[in-house]
């Protein structure tokens, strides 16, 4: 479980430059919530995930997993239980490495990694497996280099990758926004099946409006490094996308606070 | 004739030595291929092992241990290097030029002064047989076998779940960093490494011509990265094997090269000078090249 009190981050701080990005950000997500983030431009949603990866560390607030303080640990220590997809195809993979070897560097995100060869047959049938769940035809591709895929392969991978090894926390960061309507449909289906079948706690930031209705478990929507809106499953089932962006555009609006 | 023939004789020699700087190349490939971490230090890493096997070996220790140490305090000045750099956010070359600078001193503080003299002393070479030093053939043997033998063990350690995290740092930083590992101390340990093949090589070199000089590094990070240029050109670096196997032939390649043009009547003074114009020539190719043919297919389109 998620736990986020009055998180705070401000860029530039001390100059003409500074600006507010999250301004007390409350969230709470139960286990195995699948909550979207929606939001305009720099409304903070990305700085709201960066912030929780370990991107930088905050100024005041507490972020908790599972009950464990992780507000203060750098990212690489959080990385074992916190899994990330960006948005950017090129960012969560190795181009000039195999498909196995980025594979395999996810597996032991938890895990202290060795003097050992990890790539065994055993490992091998595994990541085979998970590929083959993508229907892309990725499982006969273990040995190639990274960048001999498309960026939708590219991004389909990184969602494997993130999920291989059980995060508590699985933070996709608009991880559709670069690919073509066709792969996003594809990676969003995947995503979905991941996040349902692991019953993962994950945070997606999306700016697709029929997205976020369709997915998810609850939505979140971000303004000025707030959260300003907040809606269950159910809410989400009697709004259309026009109504949703009806929303969006009210966002000042003070009564949807009250909501 | 003549000429041909003068080269023809240094051929060995060559071979014999260029084995020897083959660690040095390894030493600039390392921070620059696999770690994304330019580093010049080797020429203040490679005169630090020679610098602390000769004194070592003069003040009575076996080669072994003159050899370990050296190697050892190449890893932790490789190690600062690192430390300076990713502590203080200052670009990795300069932390480079900054260890390299007080190097100097420290090397001349273990020798005592600028040079030794170990031609008394038993060597390396000795301890694998007497008077091994002597024989040109049987010294080429032992070099190619330890070059090889390094060049197995590296390989077989960039394929270890270790050796593939430190290779992913050089890739993609953010991917490996998402992925739990910590960039401090791979990049430490990382340049650290590739500092002590450099020692290593100090070591050796002394040991082979037989007295120590502070002055054993200078220029030996041009005549790396030719190496390794030129290795790159002529293997590759596709892939592991091939991006280990460029710093080896290359060097191989780079001192015969050497041999070559001072053959040709090269004077020994201009040599730095013809080095660094190759090391420029081949940086600037791509660009060069790159510029022609983007010029080319405007005039297509």
């Amino acid at each position: 479980m998620l736990q986020v009190r009055g998180l705070r981050k401000q860029f530039f701080p001390d100059t003409p430059n500074a600006r507010i990005a999250l301004d007390g950000v409350d969230l709470s997500l139960a286990p195995g919530c699948f909550c979207i983030v929606i939001g305009s431009n720099g409304a903070g949603k990305s700085t709201l995930l960066n912030a929780i990866a370990g991107q930088f560390l905050v100024g005041p607030g507490q972020i908790t997993l599972e009950g464990e303080d992780i507000g203060r640990e750098p990212l690489h220590k959080r990385a074992r239980h916190i899994a990330r997809v960006f948005q950017d195809p090129m960012t969560g993979t190795a181009a000039g490495m195999s498909l196995e070897e980025n594979l395999l560097l996810a597996a032991l995100r938890a895990d202290k990694r060795r003097f050992r060869f990890g790539l065994s047959a055993g490992r091998r049938r595994h990541f085979r497996e998970r590929l083959a769940l993508l229907g892309l035809g990725l499982e006969n591709r273990l040995g190639d280099r990274i960048e001999s895929l498309s960026g939708g392969q590219r991004q389909a991978v990184a969602l494997v990758m993130a999920v291989l090894s059980a995060p508590k926390l699985l933070l996709l960061d608009e991880h559709m926004a670069a690919l073509d309507p066709v792969t996003a449909a594809l990676v969003l289906q995947a995503t979905v099946r991941v996040v349902e079948e692991a019953r993962l706690t994950t945070l997606m930031v999306t700016h697709n409006m029929r997205h976020a209705l369709d997915v998810g478990d609850r939505l979140v929507m971000m303004d000025q490094g707030r959260i300003r809106l907040s809606l269950t499953r159910a809410d989400k089932a009697a709004l259309s996308v026009e109504d949703l962006v009806h929303r969006f555009r009210e966002k000042d609006d003070r009564v949807l606070l009250a909501s | 004739m003549e000429i041909v023939r003068s080269f023809i004789e240094l051929i060995p020699v060559t071979l014999a030595q260029s084995l020897i700087y083959a660690f040095v190349a390894l030493a600039v490939m390392i921070p620059f291929r696999l770690l994304n971490f330019p580093d010049l230090s080797c020429e203040g890493t490679f005169p630090l092992g020679g610098s602390v096997c000769g004194a070592l070996l003069a003040m009575g220790f076996g080669p072994v241990s003159a050899m370990a140490a050296g190697v050892a305090a190449g890893f932790l000045a490789g190690c600062a290097v690192a430390m300076i750099a990713l502590r203080f956010r200052i670009s990795s070359l300069l932390s480079g030029i900054i260890v390299i600078t007080m190097l100097y001193s420290v090397n001349l503080r273990v020798m005592g002064r600028s040079n030794i003299a170990l031609f008394t002393y038993p060597t390396i070479f000795d301890l694998v047989h007497e008077g091994l030093n002597q024989s040109l053939p049987a010294k080429i043997a032992l070099l190619g076998a330890v070059v090889a033998l390094v060049l197995g063990l590296l390989f077989a350690f960039l394929k270890t779940e270790k050796g593939i995290a430190l290779r992913a740092v050089g890739a993609n930083l953010d991917m490996a960093q998402a992925q739990g590992i910590s960039v401090w101390w791979t990049t430490v340990a990382g340049v650290g490494l590739a500092a002590s093949f450099s020692a290593f090589a100090g070591t050796v070199l002394v040991q082979s011509q037989g007295f120590s000089d502070v002055n054993i590094g200078f220029g030996v990070v041009i005549n790396g990265l030719a190496s390794l240029i030129i290795g790159e050109l002529l293997v590759g670096r596709q892939n592991v094997a091939r991006q280990l196997l460029a710093p080896v032939i290359g060097a191989i390649a780079y001192y015969q090269l050497v041999s070559v043009c001072l053959a040709l009547g090269l004077a020994p003074s201009d040599l730095k000078f013809a080095s660094g114009l190759l090391v420029l020539a081949m940086l600037a190719a791509p660009m060069l090249f790159g510029k022609e043919r983007m010029m080319a297919r405007e005039k297509v389109e």
